[in-house]
């Protein structure tokens, strides 16, 4: 996988032309500005007395932090990866790249690692703002907080995959297109058929659910603090992120398959 | 042929729209190269050298016929290794430097850091980028770029040079680069396709030329046999004249 890590950092240096920097710029300021708000109306809620209000203001800024920048982080991740792949395609950079000894899935798979690894970078951003905040304010962390940063990365991992994969055997816009209404649509479609008491409703139900990634009954970030709910729901949490591990695997596997048969033009 | 450096055996291509009829863009071409010999593709445009040479890579799957790179089948990774490839144009990752984008390519074709430390300075002072090292190709001219293209197509010093019109964008030395290179590496035993609109080029360094027209064959021989009587530009208008498409 050596080729591979080498496609990933020229991944990662493409991606930084794209002057994303820009937008993670705008997304810190929004994010200072919020906490900036919150903090000023932590500081009434202390003058005015509301104690139980001033003890949970401060974990509703960390997990709302990092919610605002879970869903910045998703689209940014599902933009680079339905865009990473068919970019070097057009620009045809990709000709005397893979006229080297470098396979498909390598390539493949240096693409997906790459927009990961942009995806953990830009997480890092709200993580140390909330352990910043959390120290500030002497907020105990539960292990539901740090199980739900899992979970985020296993969410950027599956829509990287999904995206790039997707990528890889149509157009950015129509891969773009499954992930936010296709698979959605599907897996609700399916949800409903297999409620349904016919055999076959429920086979083609089961196989539409199989079409998208699982979703987690709970957000465990968002929910960290709140033990009581969560607390029945580990398991299931960690089975929807392996099963979206898995899903990923499949879906990376098979179209590394197919685009290992895709033709590429020197006309891009 | 087992030793042959490329073997081509009934190439044949088309492209096909969803809905409309196909352009037959290859069609039954065989042609072989032994290592150290030089050959041209030379042929109007749309005549089918592109396509031809886009097979040997791998990268375009031929409806029939086989393309086989030192008894490897073209695209397999063995293939690759022992290949080397430029483009008309060098399409690139213009936000690198010139070493730093050899390195990349070094890197991906099994180079160590210790060959590319060595072997990455001589390649630009060859090909004449020593002072522009570490300037980004996005600031370098249509000439540079290809020069660039040009040394990342040595790098690994293969063993099958594919270069499809090389010379475009060049200027007389670049042109004469090009042409040096290319006999440097016929000395080193490497074979070389050269796909080519420059036909006082293909008279000067290639041993053999094969002539397409509209993804046929029409002519395969040796140069000095085509041009004991004639220039080559002469037999070429006579089999091709007026058949260009683009």
């Amino acid at each position: 996988m050596a080729r591979a890590w080498i496609i990933a950092k020229n991944t990662l240096l493409e991606i930084r032309q794209r002057r994303l920097a820009y937008l993670v710029g705008v997304l810190s300021i929004l994010t200072v500005a919020s906490v900036w708000v919150s903090l000023s109306w932590l500081e009434r809620a202390q003058q005015a007395g509301e104690v139980d209000l001033a003890n949970r203001m401060p974990r509703t800024i960390i997990t709302q932090t990092i919610d605002f920048w879970n869903i910045a982080i998703e689209l940014i991740v599902l933009y680079l990866g339905v865009t990473v792949l068919s970019a070097e395609i057009k620009s045809r950079a990709i000709v005397p790249t893979l006229a080297r000894p470098v396979s498909r899935h390598e390539f493949l798979a240096g693409k997906i690692l790459g927009v990961v690894l942009v995806a953990v970078a830009l997480f890092a951003i709200p993580l140390a703002l909330s352990l910043l905040a959390a120290w500030w304010f002497t907020v105990d962390l539960s292990l539901v907080f740090w199980l739900g940063l899992l979970q985020a990365l296993v969410a950027y991992i599956a829509t990287a995959v999904i995206a790039v994969a997707l990528a890889a055997v149509s157009s950015p816009m129509t891969a773009g297109l499954i992930v936010i209404f296709g698979m959605p649509l599907a897996r609700d479609l399916g949800a409903w058929l297999t409620k349904l008491d016919q055999p076959l409703w429920a086979t083609v139900g089961f196989l539409l659910y199989c079409f998208a990634p699982a979703t987690s009954p709970h957000e465990l970030i968002h929910h960290s603090f709140d033990s009581s709910l969560i607390d029945p729901a580990y398991g299931v949490t960690t089975l929807v992120m392996l099963e979206n591990l898995g899903f990923a695997v499949l879906l990376f596997a098979l179209a590394a398959w197919a685009f290992d048969r895709r033709e590429i033009h020197a006309d891009g | 042929m087992a030793d042959a450096a490329l073997q081509v055996a009934g190439l044949t291509k088309s492209y096909r729209s969803w809905f409309g009829s196909g352009v037959l863009a290859v069609d039954d071409l065989s042609l072989q190269i032994a290592p150290g010999e030089t050959m041209a593709l030379v042929g109007p445009n749309g005549a089918g050298k592109t396509t031809t040479l886009l097979s040997i890579l791998g990268l375009l799957r031929p409806e029939r016929g086989e393309v086989r790179v030192f008894g490897e089948a073209a695209g397999s990774r063995a293939a690759r290794r022992r290949l080397g490839f430029l483009s008309e144009i060098f399409y690139t990752y213009r936000y690198r430097r010139a070493d730093d984008l050899l390195r990349f390519y070094g890197r991906l074709s099994g180079m160590s850091d210790a060959a590319l430390a060595a072997r990455v300075p001589a390649l630009l002072e060859r090909v004449g980028l020593a002072d522009a090292v570490t300037r980004r190709v996005t600031t370098y001219s249509k000439g540079m770029v290809q020069r660039l293209g040009l040394a990342q197509a040595l790098l690994h010093e293969p063993d099958l040079l594919v270069l499809d019109e090389p010379t475009t964008g060049l200027d007389p030395e670049g042109r004469r680069l090009v042409t040096d290179v290319v006999a440097e590496q016929k000395k080193r035993g490497a074979a070389i396709l050269l796909s080519s609109h420059i036909l006082t080029d293909v008279e000067r360094v290639c041993d053999r030329v094969v002539i397409l027209r509209r993804g046929k064959v029409v002519l395969a021989e040796r140069v000095a046999t085509v041009t004991a009587t004639r220039s080559l530009e002469d037999v070429y208008m006579d089999l091709v004249g007026g058949s260009s498409v683009g």
